[in-house]
């Protein structure tokens, strides 16, 4: 069963198109990445699925069904800028987001600390939330997000903004999620987060589909044409122009995308000629490679 | 139901505990009994300021016969009001005199300067000169005074013995008592006047302060954008809703405790002072009447700041857009004397039933002239009306403006958002 089905969604602000004939469904137990440039409807999209807004046509399914209260209360949702109540104690905010998801407080207030103590912070239960340093409130926010243990969790530009303890924290998070058979999505405008991380995924750009899938696919259908260089020496740009379509040389390393995928041993035999090559691989295009070309093949 | 609880819960506990609650409700009261009691209290332990009039007396017979009107003394023992009587120089020119002795009061010599013309007896006006001409009480005492002295004076030059013009010539007490429905009560009407200052002051402050706070609270969970986890729980109008009733209900937990204290402060002072008790005492009903024109009031008001917070996007802006707010609930305030002189007059009547005035215009009324039941009935429907009427309104302002960040709505776009809603 898809745990999110999204199918012709349209969203305008006044005059702007926010969202546009947009449809994709989410499996569950999957890890989902959105994907665009900030301003590209993303926000709206997650908006729409959790019906803070409405859309203005199409229909959206979450978890089988048109959400209702019930429903709401196995998602989890970490909105972009998230906020806490500043003069609010730990534990008191993890009882009321508990709350608010159904919990009893004692209930709520259990799961608080377990979480709490699994985050080495058990000591902070009773500390006001401007008292915390950002990265303690950033753990405080996680914990608000999973606490009623959703069957879904919507991440919404989770990665902004984490140092890298909390970024390997909340991946290790994610991942356990869907390991107990929760479905996890997250939008953001990092491609390379969503690489190491995302079964499938959706780009969107300017309210629009652009690609959607699974990863690995996607990846074969629009990769191969690249080759990572590592090389000593000088690149003979002038001797290698009629194979190639673009260089990003960066002195000892180099991706170089290929007119046609069959030239890449033509490459490599002119390269040894004029530099020493200490590595030549046929890679995967990454997804900033994929981004750029779909955006540019739908204007 | 179960997440307005929630958001209700969170609301009333947070702002229960917090410190600045505690201390409003300690000092509230605190402030109001000092701002109605202190002047009074200290007035009667002092007998008030002592009073040094220099007279000049063209008439030459009043000498020695104010004194008799005055029996308060100060706190000392010695009597409050003194008179210099001056004596005039053979030929002296009575501009000069005044003006010499108007130097002095301004100096500080004496309280004021009592001007008794040749004519006093026959017609003639006495002037009273003083650097503070705002005590009535002093002015309205030694015009009396004067009048006296003038009275005995004249019966003397009639042929009636001295010794019983000060019979004659005896003011009659007045004592005054106020019909209710009910009975009499002794006491007159100053438990009225402050029953009505007390409840009009606490419901304008309470009204406006927790006002305030729905739209301080929207706004801090529209900045720090915790609204949109409460949104993804929770309809916007039960949002609003659970603010609104939240905070309310810390409106009334401040109003019970108050009651309570206030309660055993009556208790406490009838033990002390029955006369006093019985002359300040409220009655019961009165605060029925005072926690329902609360939260009418604050309810109507509510729904007004709570569109106010959604509006915002900062601090300043819902301060400006509060002003116009503010000013609504103060126009009864501002109005307070004119209900005083004619509670029950068309102006105060019409006022009085328009719902942003209703609250505190009709519990001043109630406190002053109990008006007739089908008015009172009229401000709660009206009242009732107006706040759905607003809630309906303020939750499609709420619905969209709390999405809203960076820019404020122009009046144009806020129409809009109330037609698309």
């Amino acid at each position: 069963m898809d745990a999110i089905s999204v199918r012709d969604v349209t969203k305008s602000f006044s005059t702007q198109r926010a969202v546009d004939e947009i449809s994709f469904d989410v499996p569950e137990g999957s890890i989902y990445g959105f994907l665009g440039p900030n301003g590209s409807g993303k926000t709206t999209t997650i908006r729409m699925i959790l019906k803070i807004l409405m859309p203005d046509s199409g229909e959206i399914r979450v978890l089988g069904k048109d959400l209702d209260d019930k429903t709401s209360n196995r998602i989890g949702y970490l909105p972009e800028e998230r906020g806490l109540y500043r003069s609010m104690r730990v534990e008191d905010q993890l009882v009321f987001f508990g709350a608010l998801h159904g919990l009893s407080t004692a209930e709520a207030r259990r799961r608080a600390h377990v979480w709490l103590e699994r985050f080495d912070a058990g000591d902070w239960a009773m500390r006001k939330i401007q008292e915390l340093s950002k990265g303690m409130q950033q753990k405080v926010q996680f914990i608000g997000t999973v606490i009623h243990d959703p069957d879904l969790v919507i991440l919404d530009e989770p990665f902004s903004g984490l140092d890298p303890v909390n970024t390997r924290l909340l991946k290790d998070v994610m991942l356990e999620l869907r390991a107990r058979g929760s479905t996890v999505i997250f939008s953001t405008h990092q491609m390379e987060q969503v690489e190491k991380s995302c079964d499938r995924i959706m780009l969107i750009h300017k309210g629009r589909k652009l690609v959607e899938g699974l990863l690995s696919r996607i990846r074969q259908e629009h990769g191969g044409d690249v080759v990572q260089v590592e090389y000593s020496g000088e690149l003979p740009r002038e001797a290698v122009k009629d194979l190639v379509e673009s260089i990003n040389d960066q002195g000892q390393y180099a991706e170089i995308r290929l007119r046609r995928e069959e030239d890449a041993p033509a490459l490599l035999r002119r390269l040894v000629g004029a530099c020493d090559v200490r590595r030549f691989q046929i890679a995967e295009a990454s997804l900033d490679d994929i981004f750029v070309r779909v955006v540019e093949a739908a204007k | 139901m179960n997440r307005i609880w929630t958001i209700v819960r969170r609301e009333y506990l947070e702002r229960v505990r917090q410190r600045s609650f505690i201390l409003g409700t300690v000092l509230v009261p605190v402030f109001m009994l000092g701002v109605t009691f202190l002047p009074i209290w200290i007035a009667s332990r002092t007998g008030g300021q002592p009073v040094h009039l220099a007279v000049v007396d063209w008439t030459a017979s009043l000498k020695g016969k104010l004194e008799p009107s005055f029996s308060d003394s100060l706190a000392d023992g010695s009597p409050r009001f003194r008179f210099d009587y001056q004596t005039i120089p053979p030929g002296a020119d009575p501009k000069t005199l005044l003006e010499g002795l108007q130097k002095d009061v301004r100096a500080g010599d004496y309280t004021g300067l009592l001007w008794i013309p040749a004519d006093a007896l026959t017609g003639g006006t006495v002037e009273m000169y003083a650097m503070n001409a705002a005590d009535p009480e002093i002015g309205a005492r030694v015009g009396n005074a004067v009048s006296r002295a003038a009275m005995t004076t004249r019966l003397v030059q009639h042929g009636v013995p001295a010794a019983e013009t000060e019979a004659i010539s005896k003011n009659v007490p007045l004592k005054i008592f106020k019909l209710t429905k009910e009975g009499v009560r002794e006491g007159g009407f100053e438990s009225d006047f402050v029953g009505m200052l007390l409840f009009a002051m606490i419901l304008y402050m309470t009204i406006l302060l927790y006002g305030v706070q729905v739209s301080r609270s929207i706004l801090e969970e529209k900045n720090s954008r915790i609204v949109e986890i409460l949104l993804k729980s929770a309809r916007p109008f039960q949002l609003m809703l659970g603010k609104i009733i939240g905070i309310g209900a810390v409106g009334v937990t401040q109003y019970a405790i108050w009651g309570l204290a206030a309660t055993a402060g009556g208790a406490f002072i009838r033990g002390m002072s029955p006369a006093f008790a019985q002359a300040t005492s409220i009655p019961p009903s009165m605060f029925v009447f005072f926690v329902v024109y609360f939260l009418l009031g604050y309810f109507l008001y509510a729904a007004i700041f709570a569109a106010v917070g959604a509006m915002a996007t900062s601090e300043q802006e819902a301060q400006q857009l509060q002003w116009p707010v503010t000013i609504l609930i103060i126009i009864p305030i501002i109005l307070l004397t004119m209900v005083m002189r004619n509670p029950d007059g068309p102006v105060v009547t019409v006022l009085s039933l328009i719902p942003f005035f209703s609250s505190v215009m009709m519990m001043m009324r109630i406190n002053l002239h109990m008006p007739p039941a089908w008015q009172i009935g009229a401000s709660m429907v009206i009242l009732v009306a107006s706040i759905l009427g607003m809630a309906a309104l303020s939750a499609r302002i709420f619905r969209v403006g709390i999405l809203m960040y960076g820019k404020r709505p122009t009046l144009p776009e806020l129409m809009r958002w109330i037609r698309e809603a």
